[in-house]
């Protein structure tokens, strides 16, 4: 809603306080001000210069040569007939171009022989002088605090201002300047001062000569018309359409440009229909009918339901209600007589087609949010005044149709509760007074009952809660005072899944992994790029009715290609580490469509993708192969107490030999390998990329978090090592558990620190070399105890897999 | 004999002296007190000596032995030290050349606030709950007060997947369900992070995808001073101890009275500038008192108890935290970005 400030000063008893205070005003009244626009006429060219140099004009002793500079480094010349020019002052320049309140235009000249590029202006050639008050001869001095080049209009707060509001939606009356001028009336203890709307010449309804039929009243409460005649079609006045322009609408015409005046003032929208060109002379409310077709104004045709609600004349549509009207009955330079319409209607079925239309109009705006049913009468009798006024026309017949009267409503609220709400001491009187400021009526007065009458033009008053507010706000949210919660104390809990995922991305971070965040909206053809194979329940995923665009078009049942198009971005930026995560819900539907809610899984997701190449003078490359990423999801398991275990796999995404599955006691809660060149390929991904994905949630039971501590170690430990020989396609896992099976009582730790392929190990062969601690917490070990151990290993893995040992 | 010793004392001090790395003096010590060295030549002769003079005698290469034992030792130590200097000396770095990095990961700028925001609650004595990002149209938009065609459903464009289920709007739905699932328990002190979805086309101040973080308290007399204390004590703890909030009337269809909540601006301390447009203040959350209509739905008499209800967005704090000017930075996960945090 645009607000030009002399305009609304019309409808207020007091003074405006400045702009910018109003701004403020009106803001903490809760009409939230986006913009002020300045639109200081003709002073737009008027800036604050400062005086560098004055010498006196070679040829004329009453003359001053001037510099003065604008913008800090260049300096125009003027010359000047002012005598109080000091150096350094800031003053106002008027450049070429600018016009004066006085009327004169400001050019480039010369005066007696020397270039003048501009002028140095006074109070009263600002037009100043009436505002201030302060007659000043000579050049008006600016404040010392002034920026130099800034607009004189917005320095000395001077011309015309447009407040740009944001008004909610719940507050349609503020959609007019009487309804804000209401609020601001309340705010600063002012009254508000309504226009002239009463009309000497009415004629008698009775014998009109058209009639209303309103066939829907559900969705037209009432309908009130008037008939104009010795209308006169012409340009309206320029201070119309000054008004108008600045409210952001377009003047057309006399007659239009009223409606819309009237509009902008009281919200309530207007309809001129030409009179001579309705076929019957009847205005009929009705529902449109299937096949009939409506050419608005715009120019566009539409055609209509009976979701519509239309004007017609009687034979066909003449106009959208609460829309736009019909090309057919337009008011044109020819138009001597015409139907106004000021009506009310349903803001629901408005909403419905305007939508459907895709249609949004100035009336359809304020039809939508509601307008109050008892102001068609004033709003059509306003027109009346206007038209007369400018001499375009005479408000004759008026027919009002207004079946059921849509009275006040009753709210009953208890001023004690009031007060407790907002937490605030204030006494009855303050609070009574409040609400009659904003235009409600006391009905009921037994404190702490008190009983409001809200006006119908308030519809969202409907309960104490809203009468709360209304208070709290004209009492000033900054005045209530900021109470502490008081009761017991509580301990704020995390929820475990929360508190876990923390630890979780600790450990990621720690690994040297980056957080990423992508969208829960997805490509369909993402699952194609990974070659899921048809019938993959992942497949199955949920789509939006209405997606921005096809990459976003589904939600994801899968993490891992999001965050493969996170690689692709950053390799295209040269990234040569890219190790990241993320932890976010997939989204699994029950059935398509969907009858209930998916299920929301919390995911993990790891994809490494580090290039090969020093990073520094230092730092070894860090290598990135399947067993970094799965020492990182061991090192997620081990931390979080899960028994993981990792399984030979065949996801078709991940390379065939490369991959695992991660299980957790049974259960598989996901997998990790090598990206299958194929599906690197389809994401434009180079090296080797690994990638894990596991359903986070589906861990969540198996975490244990508790630590207990265990006695350190009293007696000392022996130590072997111990290398074998077996065939090259044995399973590390199969020789430790042969090892564990066979090692005693004693064994504590056994580690695998090497692998070995080659020479001289003959081909078909490799190495394991574990060290193996052997240790009692009763005593110190004999070679005796343990060799025992030693031999049966050898002798288990020599019988089972066939090893021998290196020597 | 003695004459001897006193010869054989001297020259040795000298050789000692001289000497001057371990291995010489090892040779020293050999040539002197090994088996064949020639204090131990003397000192084996000592039988053939006459036994009168024996014990002056032998006192005497004794006290050469103690002697030249001393004086080995402390010229091994004096070797050691000079050898230790010169090693130490020698071994000077570049101390300018890089250190050796550790290679940490980086939290999501996003995940960075969102968590502060979460500790701080906590540690207020909030209880934390997560609700379904899918969400029924219900809990979204009715149970919240806002009819299908309530005016205000037009701030709000929505992804639906059907007529009755979409995308959460905002975490607001949370307020009912964590009032179903509680009542008539209290008092009901939560809060609720999440992701939300609005179908705003993405550019610099709209994501279709951003966070939201839910505040809510329903308790016997709350009031809106209550409300003001506690986003008040939220902003200092996220923003710093001198910052200020405003509150402004708004609009939102499940809280009346509704409040906007300004804080001073980070950048200017509230004077006013670029980032705050010159007003001095930066919007960071709605709020307001739980509308009767939401306490009732959600199992609560509202002639009983009262409660307040606020929304922040992390993505805005972020931005404004950080001095971001692009909303899409966070979900493109540029790593030039992501290693600024």
């Amino acid at each position: 809603m645009r607000v030009p400030y002399s305009w609304l000063q019309e409808y207020l008893s007091e003074k405006l306080p400045p702009v910018a205070q109003l701004a403020e005003v009106l803001t903490r009244a809760g009409l939230e001000v986006d913009t002020i626009e300045r639109t200081g006429a003709g002073l737009e060219q008027i800036v604050v210069a400062e005086v560098e140099q004055i010498e006196p004009h070679p040829k004329a002793n009453h003359l001053l040569v001037v510099k003065v500079c604008i913008d800090g480094y260049n300096s125009r010349q003027i010359v000047t007939g002012a005598q109080n020019l000091q150096l350094g002052l800031k003053v106002p320049l008027a450049l070429p171009g600018a016009s004066l309140a006085t009327g004169q235009v400001v050019t480039c000249g010369r005066f007696r022989g020397v270039m003048s590029s501009g002028m140095l202006c006074s109070a009263q050639e600002l037009g100043y002088q009436e505002l201030s008050g302060q007659k000043t001869t000579g050049v008006l001095v600016l404040p010392d605090t002034a920026t130099l080049g800034d607009n004189v209009a917005k320095v000395l707060d001077i011309g015309d201002s447009v407040l740009v509001l944001e008004v909610t939606p719940d507050r349609s009356d503020c959609l007019s300047l009487i309804g804000v001028a209401r609020e601001i009336a309340a705010a600063i203890d002012a009254k508000l001062v309504l226009p002239t709307a009463t009309i000497s010449s009415q004629g008698d309804s009775t014998s009109a000569p058209f009639a209303i039929d309103i066939v829907d009243r559900d969705l037209c409460p009432r309908y009130t018309a008037g008939l104009i005649r010795q209308v006169l079609i012409e340009p309206s006045p320029s201070w119309l359409q000054q008004r108008l322009i600045m409210a952001g609408m377009r003047p057309i015409n006399t007659v239009v440009d009223v409606t819309n005046y009237v509009m902008l003032e009281t919200g309530q929208p207007l309809h001129a229909f030409d009179f001579n060109k309705l076929v019957h002379k009847q205005i009929v409310v009705r529902r449109g009918r299937a096949g009939e077709t409506l050419i608005t104004l715009d120019g566009n045709r539409h055609q209509l339901n009976v979701d519509m609600l239309v004007i017609a004349d009687g034979e066909k549509p003449q106009a959208l209600a609460g829309i736009m009207g019909g090309m057919s009955s337009e008011v044109t330079a020819e138009t001597n007589t015409v139907l106004l319409e000021s009506a009310s209607f349903n803001n629901i079925s408005v909403r419905r087609t305007a939508q459907r239309l895709g249609m949004r109009t100035e009336a359809s705006l304020r039809y939508e949010r509601g307008v109050d049913p008892n102001g068609t009468l004033f709003s059509l009798r306003r027109c009346g005044v206007l038209l007369k006024e400018l001499q375009a026309g005479n408000l004759d017949t008026i027919v009002d149709a207004y079946p059921k009267t849509i009275k006040p409503k009753f709210i009953s609220a208890n001023t004690d509760r009031i007060r407790s709400q907002i937490g605030a001491a204030m006494n009855d009187e303050f609070i009574k007074g409040s609400l009659e400021r904003l235009g409600l009526r006391v009905a009921e007065e037994d404190y702490p009952h008190l009983k409001m009458e809200a006006p119908t033009f308030r519809p969202d008053l409907e309960q104490e809660a809203d009468l709360v507010e209304e208070v709290a706000r004209l009492y000033g949210f900054d005045r209530v005072p900021d109470l502490p919660l008081q009761g017991q104390l509580q301990i704020g809990r995390l929820p475990r899944g929360l508190e876990i995922e923390w630890i979780v991305k600790d450990i990621l971070r720690s690994c040297g992994l980056d957080e990423v965040q992508t969208y829960s909206m997805t490509d369909p053809y993402s699952l194609d790029r990974m070659g899921l194979p048809a019938g993959d329940k992942r497949a199955c995923q949920l789509p939006l009715l209405s997606p921005l665009t096809r990459e976003q078009s589904v939600l994801r049942t899968m993490l891992i290609p999001s965050l493969l198009e996170v690689v692709a971005l950053n390799q295209r930026h040269k990234a040569r580490i890219i190790n990241i995560f993320e932890i976010s819900p997939v989204y699994l539907p029950k059935q398509l469509p969907p009858t209930e809610l998916p299920l929301m899984p919390r995911h993990l997701a790891v994809v490494l993708a580090a290039m090969a190449g020093k990073q520094s003078w230092q730092t070894p490359s860090l290598k990135n192969d399947f067993y970094r990423l799965k020492g990182i999801m061991e090192t997620i398991a081990e931390k979080l107490g899960v028994e993981a275990r990792f399984v030979t796999a065949n996801s078709s995404f991940f390379h065939p030999g490369k991959q695992a599955s991660f299980e957790v006691r049974g259960e598989y809660l996901g997998g990790l390998g090598e990206i299958h060149p194929d599906v690197a390929d389809s994401f434009d991904l180079t090296g080797r990329i690994l990638a894990a994905e596991i359903d986070f949630s589906a861990m969540l039971p198996h975490v244990i978090l508790t630590t207990r501590y265990r006695t350190l170690p009293r007696y000392p430990g022996i130590a072997r090592d111990l290398a074998l020989i077996v065939p090259r396609d044995t399973e590390a896992a199969k020789v430790a558990k042969i090892i564990k099976d066979a090692a005693g009582p004693y064994l504590v730790q056994l580690e695998l620190f090497d692998v070995y392929i080659g020479e001289p190990i003959p081909s078909g062969l490799k190495s394991l070399a574990y060290s193996l601690l052997f240790r009692s917490d009763k005593h110190t070990l004999t070679e005796e105890e343990v060799s025992p151990y030693l031999e049966t290993i050898l002798k288990q893995t020599a019988e089972r897999i066939g090893a021998v040992v290196r020597h | 004999m003695e004459q001897k010793l006193r010869v054989l004392l001297e020259t040795a001090l000298k050789e000692i002296t001289a000497a001057d790395s371990q291995g010489d003096l090892d040779q020293v010590r050999i040539n002197l007190l090994g088996r064949k060295g020639e204090l131990t030549k003397i000192l084996r002769a000592m039988k053939k000596i006459d036994p009168n003079n024996r014990p002056r005698i032998g006192r005497m290469a004794n006290e050469v032995r103690e002697r030249l034992e001393k004086e080995l030792t402390h010229r091994l130590k004096e070797i050691t030290e000079q050898l230790q200097t010169q090693q130490l000396a020698s071994e000077r770095l570049d101390i300018t050349l890089p250190g050796t990095s550790s290679i940490l990961g980086h939290k999501h700028p996003l995940s960075a606030v969102l968590e502060e925001i979460v500790s701080i609650f906590l540690r207020m004595g909030f209880d934390v709950f997560e609700g379904p990002e899918v969400e029924y149209d219900y809990y979204n938009f009715e149970a919240l007060n806002i009819p299908k065609h309530h005016p205000a459903r037009d701030m709000q464009d929505s992804f639906y997947l059907t007529k009755d289920i979409l995308l959460r709007t905002h975490t607001s739905p949370f307020q009912v369900r964590i009032m179903e699932q509680l009542a008539p328990s209290l008092p009901i002190r939560v809060i609720c992070p999440g992701r939300c979805y609005r179908r705003d086309p993405a550019d610099a101040t709209h994501s279709p995808m951003f966070y939201q973080t839910e505040v809510l308290v329903v308790d016997r007399n709350i009031s809106f001073a209550n409300l003001k204390h506690t986003l008040l004590a939220f902003a200092r703890e996220m923003f710093g101890p001198k910052k200020q909030i405003r509150l402004r009337p708004g609009f939102f269809p499940f809280t009346e009275p509704s409040a906007e909540v300004d804080i001073s601006c980070f950048a200017c301390e509230g004077t006013g500038c670029r980032i705050c447009k010159g007003t001095g203040w930066l919007e960071i959350l709605g709020s307001g008192m739980v509308h009767p209509k939401v306490l009732a739905t959600g199992g609560y008499d509202p002639n009983q108890v009262s409660g307040f209800a606020a929304g922040m967005g992390p993505d805005r704090i972020a931005m404004l935290k950080y001095g971001i000017d692009d909303i899409r930075l966070f979900y493109e996960n540029d790593l030039r970005f992501l290693h600024q945090f």
